[in-house]
């Protein structure tokens, strides 16, 4: 299967957006959603999310709480804040900008 | 306020960061774990599913520190690796530790001690309302301003916005318990405004108040209310009584600003009734002080003075032909010339000091790195940047820097304090000088400015250490350029050393030469004191006469004592009190200011047997010239050779103008000091001239009579003595008071108190100086010496001989010794030349200081280098070559 790097810059909005649809998530399990539901073409080394998200921390657009998983083990359970929902609508409307200039320039005839 | 809280979670993080780091390694560890059991259920191996999980996660060391840093406090983190690195680096070479944190306490000590006095002296504002405002007037270069010319400027002068004359003056306080001498302060009303004066009972003074005939009113300063009359507070609107007169109090007033001595009892300057004092070009010492309007310059208030001059000039051609009056600021004023020429001179000292502290501790650092080369090549080896490195051998010398400021400024509060009490009276501004915040801050600063001066360098070198080279060489370290750095610093040492120690030297040399001349009397065994009469006495020319009689008589007969005499006018050493005069025989200048001018001594016949001052021709003051007869003065042995050169002065007729007769010349006396051993007899223009207190005229006894001193010949000038005296002076009259007891000797000494402590100063900073030169040229030739063991060892195996080996070592260290004396020699020739008139008949370039100090440098070079030189000497060459 062909695997491709997320495009720079966009981590953020993968995470944002992942924890916006799914509430609670620990680290494996952002990584896995965001895996599925690109229909494992986008590809993220998987520990590059944890550096990403302390950033995310230390912004305060996320908070994260110790919890149980399924498996009966201790997980860190990541959770949207207030501003990380505003982030993620600034972090959206970005990146429809980017995407909209990118289109309309390979399209052009 | 987002960024605020943003802060806040960094700090928490920063806090628990073993908590994170431990959380975020378990967090690590369950996605590597979920990831390998997914592998593991695909059917993978287990080694397998872990390597993929691995590979997919990527690398956990570097993602972990992404993590860590991304909380920004990487470089705090590595900041306190440094400290504890640093620290235990300290700790493990305590010698070497101690000897910097030292060198740098005493450069730093030394500094910020010296600041503290500056700071007080030259820099803190002073403890007055409107500081910049005041002024003190000045007359014709000095300051006293004669009462009718105040009063001209009060209603001439367009620039004040406050106005006041003030004296000091001493007088008898009586019934109210012992009689006590007190100091009086005249002050015209506005005094108080302008020194920030708030009475804390009653009031001050009215204009009403301050002129002659209105009510005797007087204010008390808050001391001797409490002191004497227990803080009464119904003290005021009652009266006291002071030289022999009754006084309303009407206020009393806390303490005076340091900057004014202290005063007991302060009298409306109006009201004094002594009529001199209200003639026109008499002084009596009164100090104009004015506080500007606000907006009119110091310029604009000096032509304003200028134009009353020359009003007044005009006015009154006869006393005030040429008048200038001018205004000082106040600080100006106030300090003098000395001090501020001793405080840049001790300024420039300890900053020499703090020089070669640093020298040394550059120098210390320098042999060190050298043998850590090894330690620094392995850790860049291992991966460490230059950057981490410099920044770690930085953090350690401001780690030295800091303690060694630490340490001095405990040593400044003490040194400081020492200086203060060793300072002779009214150097340094009493207890103004304290450490304070802002020295503090000074020290603060020197430390990291010397750490950065001292620790630059060495760090800087060592980060280009060649990391092969040094691994392969095995210890011994590239020699060559660090050595030449280490022997430029301790030649640079040597010579500051030189420098302060030829300072010191020329200093002490002028003090021998001051001790060596001649006072022109025998201070040994006179002893003296002021005596205060009773007011009934000291305001009646007969009665007070007939006092001074008696008492010399009295103290005359007391066992042990010699002669005794009575003084008026001046004692040597103490006031400057003169007068016009001139010769008889000759016409009468025109101007007053064109005669000559003497200090006068109005004695008793004792006089030149109780200061042991020879009489060179004629007779002295005899019983025989009283009151009725014809008036006689004795002149001193420069008058007679200045004034009659090739005439002979006995039977010469002198005009004396203030006591407005003739007197006629029938002794020469030798010429005394008056103004102190190092001032050159022709630096006053004051001849010398005795009179015979009897012969003072009735109408100025009142006034002279307020400042008279004994002067006694003893046999032992002791306690007991004194005890006897003051008895003595109390059986003959109760109401007088007798004060200021001392001994000639001791003038003498206060005279030269100022020399002395620059003096102590200064070579107490020359012999720091000194201490840590030889420190430093031990420790680069104890360094030469390890470094050497090796090739010392060859040649001893190759047949050199112990002598040989000393010989190298030494010579060596005697070679950096010269270039360094050689050097100091050529950078003192020029500074010398600031001590000024520091110097008393000693060139700046005096060749025996400059020899002497050049010989000491160099043997204390050489035992300095002896020691290690020694050790050199005893290297074992078998035990030298196998240690390789």
């Amino acid at each position: 299967m062909n695997r491709d790097e997320i495009p720079p810059g966009t981590l953020y909005l993968l995470i944002l957006k992942t924890l916006a649809r799914s509430g609670e998530m620990h680290g494996y399990e952002i990584a896995n959603s965001i895996h599925r539901m690109s229909d494992d073409v986008l590809q993220v080394e998987e520990g590059s999310l944890y550096p990403a998200l302390q950033r995310m921390l230390i912004k305060g657009w996320v908070t994260a709480t110790w919890g149980t998983t399924a498996g009966n083990r201790r997980a860190r359970y990541y959770q949207l804040t207030a501003a990380g929902r505003k982030q993620l609508a600034v972090e959206m409307s970005q990146f429809e900008r980017v995407i909209g200039a990118i289109t309309r320039v390979i399209e052009a005839v | 306020m987002n960024w605020l809280r943003e802060l806040a979670r960094r700090l928490r993080m920063l806090v628990h960061r073993r908590q994170f780091d431990a959380d975020l390694e378990e967090e690590m560890r369950l996605h590597l774990e979920l990831r390998q059991q997914e592998h593991l259920e695909s059917g993978m191996t287990v080694d397998d599913a872990r390597a993929a999980a691995r590979r997919r996660f990527g690398n956990v060391i570097s993602l972990r520190e992404k993590s860590h840093i991304a909380w920004g406090w990487e470089w705090f983190e590595h900041f306190v690796q440094d400290v504890r690195y640093s620290l235990r680096m300290l700790r493990k070479n305590p010698g070497f530790t101690a000897v910097a944190i030292l060198t740098l306490a005493l450069g730093i000590g030394a500094n910020t001690a010296i600041f503290s006095l500056v700071d007080a002296v030259l820099l803190q504002q002073l403890p007055l309302p409107e500081p910049n405002r005041v002024l003190v007037l000045n007359r014709w270069g000095g300051s006293s301003i004669p009462y009718p010319e105040f009063l001209d400027l009060q209603t001439q002068h367009r620039s004040f916005e406050l106005l006041a004359l003030h004296r000091r003056d001493t007088m008898n306080l009586t019934g109210a318990g012992e009689p006590e001498r007190v100091v009086v302060r005249m002050v015209s009303p506005d005094f108080f405004p302008i020194v920030g004066l708030q009475p804390i009972l009653g009031r001050t003074f009215t204009k009403d108040e301050d002129r002659l005939g209105a009510t005797p009113v007087v204010v008390l300063s808050e001391g001797l209310w409490r002191g004497k009359f227990s803080a009464d507070p119904k003290l005021v609107g009652s009266s006291v009584n002071v030289a022999g007169q009754s006084y309303t109090v009407i206020g009393i007033v806390p303490p005076l600003p340091k900057l004014f001595a202290q005063s007991d009892i302060f009298y409306p300057i109006g009201q004094w009734s002594e009529p001199a004092f209200h003639e026109r070009g008499k002084g009596f010492g009164a100090v104009g002080l004015a506080r500007l309007k606000s907006g009119v310059t110091l310029v604009q208030a000096r032509s304003d003075l200028s134009r009353i001059a020359a009003n007044l000039a005009s006015a009154y051609p006869k006393e005030d032909a040429q008048l200038t009056l001018t205004a000082l600021p106040f600080r100006a004023a106030n300090l003098g010339d000395n001090l501020p020429r001793i405080l840049l001179l001790l300024s420039g000292a300890v900053g020499f000091v703090l020089l070669i502290a640093c020298t040394n501790v550059a120098n210390l650092l320098l042999a060190r790195s050298t043998s850590r080369q090894r330690e620094l090549a392995a850790r860049i080896a291992l991966g460490a940047t230059r950057k981490r490195i410099v920044l770690q051998l930085l953090t350690e010398t401001f780690l030295l820097s800091t303690l060694g400021g630490g340490l001095g400024f405990g040593l400044a509060v003490w040194g400081t304090r020492t200086m203060i009490v060793a300072a002779p009276a009214g150097l340094l501004p009493g207890d103004g000088a304290a450490v304070d915040l802002r020295v503090l801050f000074f020290t603060l600063l020197l430390s990291v400015l010397s750490g950065a001066l001292f620790g630059l360098i060495p760090a800087l070198k060592v980060s280009r250490v060649d990391v092969q080279a040094t691994l392969k060489e095995g210890g011994r370290g590239s020699s060559g350029t660090h050595h030449r750095a280490q022997n430029i610093l301790v030649v640079s040492e040597i010579a500051l050393a030189m420098v302060l120690l030829i300072g010191a030297g020329l200093l002490i040399r002028s003090l021998a030469r001051v001790w060596a001349v001649n006072p022109g009397f025998d201070p040994h065994n006179a002893l003296t004191f002021s005596i205060a009469l009773s007011p009934d006495k000291a305001n009646n020319a007969v009665k007070a006469r007939l006092m001074y009689v008696q008492l010399m008589n009295r103290l005359r007969s007391l066992p042990g004592v010699d002669s005794a005499s009575v003084v008026l006018g001046n004692l040597p050493l103490t006031g400057v009190s003169d007068f016009w005069f001139y010769r008889e025989d000759r016409p009468k200048p025109d101007k007053d200011s064109d005669m000559p001018d003497a200090l006068w001594y109005a004695v008793g016949p004792d006089y030149l047997r109780a200061m042991r001052i020879p009489l060179l021709r004629g007779r002295f003051i005899a019983a025989q010239d009283t009151e009725g007869a014809p008036a006689v003065v004795v002149i001193d042995e420069r008058m007679a050779r200045k004034l009659f050169p090739g005439e002979d002065p006995l039977g010469k007729t002198l005009h004396l103008l203030f006591f407005d007769e003739n007197v006629q010349i029938v002794g020469v006396a030798g010429t005394v000091k008056h103004f102190g051993l190092d001032v050159p007899p022709d630096a006053n223009s004051q001849f010398q001239l005795y009179i015979a207190f009897r012969q003072i005229p009735d109408r100025l006894v009142p006034l002279l009579t307020k400042n008279s001193a004994v002067v006694a010949r003893t046999s032992a000038s002791d306690r007991a003595t004194f005890y006897a005296m003051h008895q003595l002076v109390r059986a003959v009259d109760d109401q007088q008071v007798m004060y200021g007891e001392g001994t000639m000797d001791q003038l003498l000494d206060g005279s030269l108190a100022f020399r002395r402590f620059s003096m102590l100063l200064l070579g107490v900073f020359a012999g720091l100086a000194l201490l840590l030169a030889s420190i430093g040229i031990y420790g680069v030739i104890s360094h030469l010496v390890g470094q050497r063991t090796h090739e010392i060892g060859v040649r001893m195996a190759l047949g050199a001989q112990r002598g040989d080996v000393l010989w190298l070592i030494l010579g060596r260290g005697v070679c950096l010794d010269l270039l360094g004396v050689a050097l100091g020699i050529a950078a003192a020739l020029p500074l010398m030349r600031l001590l000024g008139n520091q110097l008393f008949e000693v060139t700046p370039a005096d060749p025996v200081t400059f020899a002497g100090v050049a010989l000491l440098l160099t043997c204390v070079a050489v035992v300095a280098c002896y020691i290690p030189a020694r050790r050199a000497m005893r290297i074992d060459p078998m035990v030298a070559l196998r240690y390789e």
